[in-house]
């Protein structure tokens, strides 16, 4: 069930009348729990139970671990790593290192026939597990104290409006809010329909309009021009960027509808001056997750510069296998952790050169910065989105030699007029008084604006709906 | 921070339904070619050469996607130019004899008579084993006005259907009109160099709608195969359709009293779509088109054999050189012998039905009159 569909604007609307009619804390939140259960079932019952189960597992172990000392602490917490790690690797890793060990074989001139398993990989596997690591870890350290409630912590995991594809939740930030009372409140319903029409604009008029330009050429990419592959190139930026940063924000809205507040996710990435400041604005939740359960207990930037540039290559390779099983993902994330070294050498490099310094800090040189890491991430995308590694060279090399082809798949009108909206809204975004001037703003007029872009949204939909491209991570 | 967020959300509900309201009636009255874009841009077409040929003779196709793509009625134009005839396809896709009744109306709305009228007749249209007629489950209620609505509903089984369909887009014109409101506003004009869906660059300037490309085997293949499965469950065992024999009938009524000559037009199909029809069905619906002919007396051209398998892209919508052979045997064959000369007016080749003859309307019976 996606968000921008029909069946979900019903669920959602029987959810909100229930919710808010209950008296209590406790029911809602078991409303929650079994709500979110059914819609994660609509997409496969057998894998809602197994996530349940998981779930409850996890509620388990917490308290086992909360419970225990020692030696029998710390082996509680290996079983709840391995449990949660094993899920995410048997469902999502399995065939894929199958497959490589078995090429890597043939090419070792053994002959190997391993086994396929072909499980459908659980929606949203990678979040909730890392989720479940965050609570069992935090719980371990005595940072958070077993959430005793099993509710409470089934509508951590569960809680529908991220379960499949994020914000990954914190659940010091979470399980308290489990435990408030919620009042109603027209201001927070406000912002959370705010927010969801923001994410809706973002899905069905950015992110899926985008796919007409990016899928065929992706699928091809031989056949067509320099042109076309960048543009291409830069529609899937837009269309990545619609399509996550639009469900984050569909989901922040509905969670704050139904009184919860989860984190932002994204910070206006494309107005990133260097790769270190795009990954504390990208998926946030993610780059946060990492660099506290991976890079800083590899120990971080303390230890000098070469064990800092293993353990960024080390991280962001493990941040692009997260996104999938395949080797084109692998070599996204070393790319990224190469950029951000390089960065980190630059940096280096620029401390002794002061005039350097200082001209990177003024308009042109801020305006330089953030075209180069865009065009950085630009070219990464390829990587992370063309099939293979061979099309995805193929595709470089057109796009870096001039080479002739077909054209756009569509009139480039239409894209340049999302583009600029685009940038129209980063350009709104970036002043600092924006909200102030929408509230000064009369309240009719306000309302014609939110109708126009719901409406606009609504028209601009291509008629097939895409699912989300974060659901298969 | 905001004082009254309900007052928003108020105004923003308010706006939205005013929105879609005003969406609703321009769509109806105010942007025809959102609501019915195939037929306004033939319409608009037409018009054109009208004013560049007001002294021409007006011959019109009227009928299915399969005359919509089988007639290029330029060909004949350009030929018969010298003859002062002018030739125009203004066959709709999904029609059949309620929408080409829609259509004469609105073609005699907007002072476009025709001297001379084809009309593509599909056979299986005629043929309702169970459920409802093949017309009515492809037409969509929302491309037509809500007073067409109003008058086609005897020619339904079920008239509620469409009038949910019309109702649903008029209540949501930006979900279930997107396509046409997008094409409208043109955001989704395609490249030159890929082949382009928009209407106005496929429909030709004689009305001809040639939607398929080329031969291309294996998707001719797959297409041919899904279209016997869809005309399938209306070729197997014969009940005349009674409704849809009405609209045929009003629409020939209406022809007489405008004094418009007819001829009907059976398209071609290829082979193996003519091998769907049981022996029952064919006997049926032969002897039906045969009788409306004696009835009306009209001449009815029989053209399903004209063309095999492979000049169609699904064993009834014809490629565009097929469609030009076609074309040019129907210019020679059918419409030559009716033009018209210094001795006869054009059509006079057609009596038409003498005035307060019956029509034939028994329910699953043909009449069988005299042939002229």
């Amino acid at each position: 069930m996606l968000f921008c569909t029909t069946q979900f604007l019903g669920f959602f609307v029987v959810l909100f009348a229930l919710y808010w009619l209950l008296p209590g804390q406790r029911p809602r939140v078991w409303l929650l729990v079994a709500a979110s259960f059914w819609f994660y079932a609509s997409w496969s019952r057998q894998l809602a139970v197994l996530v349940g189960a998981f779930a409850c597992l996890d509620y388990l172990l917490g308290l086992a671990i909360a419970a225990s000392a020692g030696r029998r602490r710390r082996g509680l917490l290996l079983l709840g790593l391995g449990l949660n790690l094993g899920l995410l690797g048997v469902f999502k890793y399995a065939d894929f290192f199958l497959r490589s060990l078995e090429q890597a074989l043939h090419t070792a001139g053994a002959e190997a026939s391993l086994p396929v398993l072909r499980l459908i990989v659980p929606v949203g596997l990678s979040f909730y597990t890392f989720e479940a690591i965050n609570y069992l870890v935090d719980v371990y350290r005595g940072r958070l104290p077993a959430e005793r409630n099993l509710g409470n912590f089934l509508l951590f995991i569960l809680f529908f409006p991220h379960l499949v594809a994020g914000p990954i939740v914190r659940p010091r930030d979470f399980l308290p809010q489990t435990r408030r009372p919620k009042r109603w409140s027209w201001l927070r319903l406000h912002l959370g329909l705010r927010l969801f029409l923001l994410g809706l604009v973002k899905k069905l008029a950015i992110a899926d309009r985008m796919a007409l330009f990016a899928d065929p050429v992706f699928a091809d990419p031989a056949a067509y021009s320099t042109a076309a592959l960048w543009l291409a190139t830069l529609a899937y930026a837009l269309q990545v960027y619609g399509d996550f940063s639009g469900y984050s924000d569909m989901a922040i809205g509905a969670a704050h509808m139904l009184g919860y507040k989860l984190a932002a996710n994204f910070n206006l990435p494309y107005l990133a001056v260097n790769m270190a400041d795009f990954w504390r604005r990208w998926h946030i939740s993610l780059s946060t997750w990492l660099r506290d359960h991976v890079f800083i207990p590899l120990g971080g930037s303390r230890g000098g510069r070469w064990r800092t540039i293993r353990n960024l290559l080390l991280t962001m390779t493990l941040g692009g296998l997260w996104h999938g099983a395949s080797w084109s993902y692998v070599a996204w994330g070393v790319l990224h952790g190469l950029l951000l070294i390089g960065h980190r050498l630059f940096q280096e490099m620029c401390d002794s050169r002061q005039r350097l310094k200082t001209w990177l800090a003024s308009r042109a040189g801020t305006i330089l910065r953030i075209a180069v890491t865009f065009a950085c991430f630009c070219l990464t995308l390829v990587v992370f989105r063309c099939a293979t590694l061979a099309v995805a060279g193929v595709m470089l090399g057109r796009m870096l030699l001039p080479s002739a082809g077909l054209g756009t798949p569509l009139h480039v009108r239409a894209f340049w007029l999302t583009a600029g909206a685009v940038a129209v809204g980063h350009a709104l975004a970036l002043q600092p008084d924006w909200r102030r001037a929408l509230e000064r703003l009369p309240a009719p007029l306000r309302g014609l604006g939110y109708a126009t872009a719901l409406t606009l949204t609504v028209v601009l939909a291509p008629g097939a709906g895409k699912a989300f491209i974060y659901f298969q991570f | 921070m905001l004082r009254h967020p309900a007052r928003d959300l108020l105004w923003f509900l308010l706006a939205f339904v005013a929105g879609q309201l005003g969406l609703a009636l321009a769509v109806e009255h105010a942007l025809p070619d959102v609501r019915d874009p195939e037929y306004t841009l033939k319409e608009e077409r037409l018009r054109r050469l009208r004013r560049d040929k007001p002294d021409h003779k007006l011959v019109v196709m009227l009928g299915s996607s399969r005359g919509s793509l089988g007639f290029r009625a330029a060909l004949l134009s350009e030929l018969l130019d010298r003859d002062r005839v002018l030739v125009f396809n203004a066959a709709l896709s999904g029609g059949g004899p309620v929408l080409d009744l829609v259509c004469l109306r609105r073609l005699l709305a907007a002072g476009l008579r025709p001297d001379l009228l084809f009309i593509d007749v599909v056979p299986l249209h005629f043929n309702q084993p169970d459920g409802l007629a093949l017309e009515e489950r492809i037409l969509n209620g929302n491309r037509l006005r809500h007073s067409e609505l109003a008058a086609m509903r005897p020619y339904w089984d079920e008239p509620g259907r469409h009038d949910r369909q019309w109702w649903k887009a008029r209540l949501l014109p930006g979900v279930l009109q997107q396509a046409e409101l997008r094409e409208y506003v043109g955001l989704d004009e395609l490249s030159l160099e890929a082949p382009s869906d928009a209407l106005d660059r496929l429909i030709d300037s004689h009305g001809w709608y040639p939607r398929y490309p080329g031969p291309d085997p294996p998707r001719q293949q797959a297409a041919t195969a899904a279209a016997l499965r869809q005309y399938a469950p209306f070729a197997t065992a014969f009940r005349l359709a009674p409704r849809p024999v009405q609209a045929l009938n009003d629409l020939l009524a209406a022809c007489h009293s405008e004094r418009i000559p007819v001829v009907l037009v059976v398209m071609p199909e290829a082979p193996a779509f003519r091998s769907l029809y049981s022996a029952e069905v064919r006997a049926g619906v032969d002897a039906f088109l045969q009788s409306v002919g004696r009835e009306w007396r009209v001449p009815v051209v029989d053209a399903r054999d004209w063309s095999p398998d492979e000049e169609f892209w699904d064993g009834h919508h014809l490629l565009p050189p097929a469609a030009w052979k076609v074309t040019l045997r129907l210019g020679g064959d059918v419409l030559l012998p009716l033009l018209p000369t210094q001795a006869r007016p054009l059509g006079a080749g057609i009596q038409p039905r003498p005035q307060g003859a019956g029509l034939g309307r028994e329910t699953g019976q043909t009449r069988v009159t005299q042939r002229r």
